[in-house]
């Protein structure tokens, strides 16, 4: 009898301590009252991605905060890029998620889809309205659209983004070339410009590389590959009917190009070291996937640059750059409405300094007023990834969109590895359609 | 007889024992429970359930394996494991027991050329692939010392459809021969010399010695070797993940079943889909793991 107790007892212990730490998953719930001032104390879980220039400014503005409102605290954590969607994810799937968090607009779509997204609280925010929210941002509308589903915000930036090029002059002077002069318009004119700057090693390995395509990850294909498709009057995904053209003549002359690239003219591939990392070694003399943020670490690698815009298509129907994507801080439908309201406290003071973001962080926040200054317009980059920025959109926000640019990334490398164009091109179609079609929001 | 007092003490002795017994055993059952049992039920669960991580899971019985039967990518990881798997066994246990056969003989500076060989069992797979990165860069080490007698500017070890996965198979043998090297040597050394010295004396070649007397002999080694091995090679992520372009690619011919669990989990929001995937490997390595220990029971020999 006192056997059959005591394994009683134990199996209970086990189970309360199997099963009492569980917690139910946050789900959406309400968005915060407007404007209410949260007099009792609340503490807001605010999660980073890691920007080492950034945490400084962070950490300063952080602690005046909590100064300047003593009923909130922060607890603030920093977390690796590498760990940020696995963390973020698993996070709030065990209700355990924070209250503020700075996410890409790659994840958006299936954040919103979700449900996970609390609308911006204007008042709490310090704004008068929605509205005004938008008007304290250069050209509000198109830039925040990133964070826009059926008009309505959902975010306020900690970076918005595009990618411009970024030359390095030593290695063009070196190749006899002027990058004011000489950087190419088209794409066309970049193929033997880049030939110019390609240096091989006596076994004709290349050494160095005039300029490559950004092949180490499937939302290149999204934020470049399409931006070009774009430029010549396609869009492989259309985000409001949530449906693919791939296989279509835009698309072609785009991969026709990048097959080139590798195979015809051997001027880079995916086999290469990544671009960033060969730009900042002196290896790469053109780089068109860093955004403004690259610049501090331009500075710090000693290069000499220079920026100008992306090449066109000579016969392109669109004026557009690359895809603009931003960073923003969104809130967690999850938290208490007083939590949800201090987070947009807190994420307007986080984005209250425009100046000190882009200058020692490299971060765009686009508000209106600093960039009617004259810091913003003295600045030497700036105002080419504002032009850039305007003219371009931003890439498709949709639910499964990692999952679509793994897709799209198989069908360049397949055409890549000498398979046919239309067999691949039709293939992908309905792979992405299929995607599509399950992450569609219902 | 017995005597009712005596009894009573001895069962309350025993009762005592077994409720210490239970309690010193307690940590390692709720270990166990917690972080084998448990996941492992849940994981089950969620198989049947649409579950993006971001909300709660919603049943949908057996909705995804049915998916999972014409999903392209799924089947397409079935192939790459198998292949990874065919590549990391068989190999490695024929390069393993040789250089366990060499190390078992004497020869000058043996134990440091041991020691040698088995240092790449020591840094972790992540520092591993770091190196390997590097040395198989298209103009790197490994395509200088190719080159003296092919003559090509570069060799895309990483990017090629075909060369990559047989990269990770090289990398993967690199990792863990060493380790099966000394597994073998270990069962080597259990076997007593003097069967050795009696089959040479009755005429036995080294080869029949070896053929005959010690490889039968070195059966539950064998069986234990194949059995990890293989385990290990279905469950392969972290070269995988590490080293691969764009995590499984290039054209997924890396993308393994457990990488796909991490994709469809943590990339693309399908954790109901990465439940399944790891319910069905699970079977797999169960019943390939049956399978082999079914097939050793045959002429088992033993020295007791």
């Amino acid at each position: 009898m006192r056997q059959k107790l005591m394994i009683l007892v134990s199996l209970l212990t086990v189970f309360a301590l199997t099963f009492g730490g569980c917690a139910p998953v946050q789900t959406g719930g309400a968005a915060a009252p407007s404007g209410e001032q949260a007099a009792a104390p609340v503490t807001v879980k605010l999660w980073m991605h890691n920007h080492p220039p950034r945490l400084p400014l962070d950490e300063a503005i952080l602690a005046q905060f909590q100064k300047d409102n003593p009923n909130i605290k922060v607890e603030s954590t920093v977390i690796p890029d590498q760990e940020w969607d696995t963390k973020l994810a698993t996070a709030l799937a065990s209700g355990s998620g924070p209250d503020l968090f700075n996410q890409a607009t790659f994840a958006i779509g299936e954040f919103q889809k979700q449900g996970i997204l609390a609308p911006i609280d204007a008042k709490a925010a310090g704004y008068a309205d929605q509205a005004a929210v938008y008007n304290a941002y250069e050209s509000g509308n198109a830039l925040l659209a990133g964070a826009t589903f059926d008009d309505m915000l959902y975010g306020l930036p900690t970076e918005l983004s595009a990618y411009a090029c970024y030359t390095n002059d030593d290695l063009w002077k070196a190749a006899g070339l002027d990058p004011a002069k000489d950087f190419p318009k088209t794409w066309e004119a970049l193929k033997d410009v880049a030939e110019k700057l390609t240096v091989r090693d006596a076994n004709g390995a290349i050494t160095q590389r005039g300029f490559d395509f950004k092949w180490d990850a499937g939302i290149f294909m999204l934020l470049i590959f399409n931006a070009m498709v774009q430029q010549l009057g396609g869009n492989m995904i259309d985000e409001t009917t949530y449906t693919a053209h791939i296989n279509t003549p835009e698309v072609k002359q785009v991969m026709q190009y990048y097959y080139d690239w590798v195979n015809t003219w051997k001027l880079g591939g995916p086999q290469y070291t990544s671009n960033r990392a060969d730009f900042l070694a002196g290896k790469l003399a053109t780089d068109c996937d860093f955004g403004n943020w690259g610049a501090p670490q331009m500075v710090d690698a000693k290069i000499n640059f220079s920026i100008h815009k992306q090449p066109r298509f000579a016969n392109a129907k669109n004026d557009n750059g690359m895809a603009n994507y931003a960073y923003f801080f969104m809130v967690n439908s999850g938290a208490a409405p007083e939590v949800q309201q201090a987070a947009w406290k807190l994420a307007s003071a986080l984005t209250s300094q425009p100046g000190e973001y882009l200058d020692k962080a490299g971060l765009f926040q686009a508000k209106a007023d600093f960039v009617a200054s004259d810091a913003f317009k003295n600045n030497k980059i700036m105002p080419v990834f504002l032009e850039e920025m305007g003219l371009s959109t931003y890439h498709p926000r949709i639910a499964g969109f990692f999952e679509v640019a793994d897709a799209l990334m198989r069908a360049r490398d397949r055409v890549l590895n000498g398979e046919n164009m239309d067999t691949v091109l039709a293939e992908a179609e309905t792979e992405v359609n299929d995607i599509l079609a399950k992450a569609k929001p219902q | 007889m017995a005597n009712p007092s005596t009894k009573g003490s001895k069962s309350g002795f025993v009762a005592r024992r077994q409720w210490w017994g239970l309690f010193f055993v307690l940590p390692t059952v709720v270990f166990f429970l917690v972080f084998f049992l448990y996941p492992m039920i849940t994981g089950i669960y969620y198989s049947f359930t649409d579950f993006t991580l971001l909300k709660p899971p919603t049943w949908v019985g057996l909705q995804n394996y049915q998916d999972l039967v014409k999903d392209r990518l799924f089947l397409t990881s079935i192939g790459v494991t198998l292949g990874f798997v065919l590549g990391s066994t068989l190999p490695v246990w024929i390069v393993s027991l040789l250089a366990a056969l060499l190390f078992y003989q004497k020869f000058p500076a043996r134990e440091l050329l041991k020691l040698l060989f088995f240092s790449p069992v020591l840094p972790s797979l992540i520092v591993v692939a770091i190196v390997w990165r590097i040395l198989l860069h298209p103009n790197g080490i490994l395509t200088s010392v190719i080159r003296l007698v092919l003559h090509v500017p570069e060799i895309n070890w990483l990017d090629s459809p075909t060369l990559s996965p047989l990269s990770m198979i090289l990398i993967n043998a690199w990792t863990i021969i060493p380790f099966y090297m000394l597994i073998w040597l270990a069962g080597l050394t259990g076997i007593p010399q003097e069967l050795r010295d009696a089959a040479r004396v009755d005429g036995a070649t080294f080869s029949q010695s070896f053929l005959r007397v010690e490889l039968p002999l070195l059966g539950p080694t064998a069986v234990f070797i194949a059995a990890i091995s293989t385990i290990n090679a279905f469950q392969a992520f972290t070269l995988q993940y590490a080293i691969s372009p764009n995590r499984g690619g290039p054209i997924d011919v890396n993308t393994t079943m457990g990488l796909l669990i991490w994709k469809y989990g943590f990339q693309y929001y399908r954790m109901g889909d990465a439940a399944t995937v790891s319910v069905i490997l699970f079977a797999i390595i169960m019943i390939v793991t049956i399978i082999q220990l079914a097939l050793s029971r045959g002429d088992q020999y033993s020295l007791n």
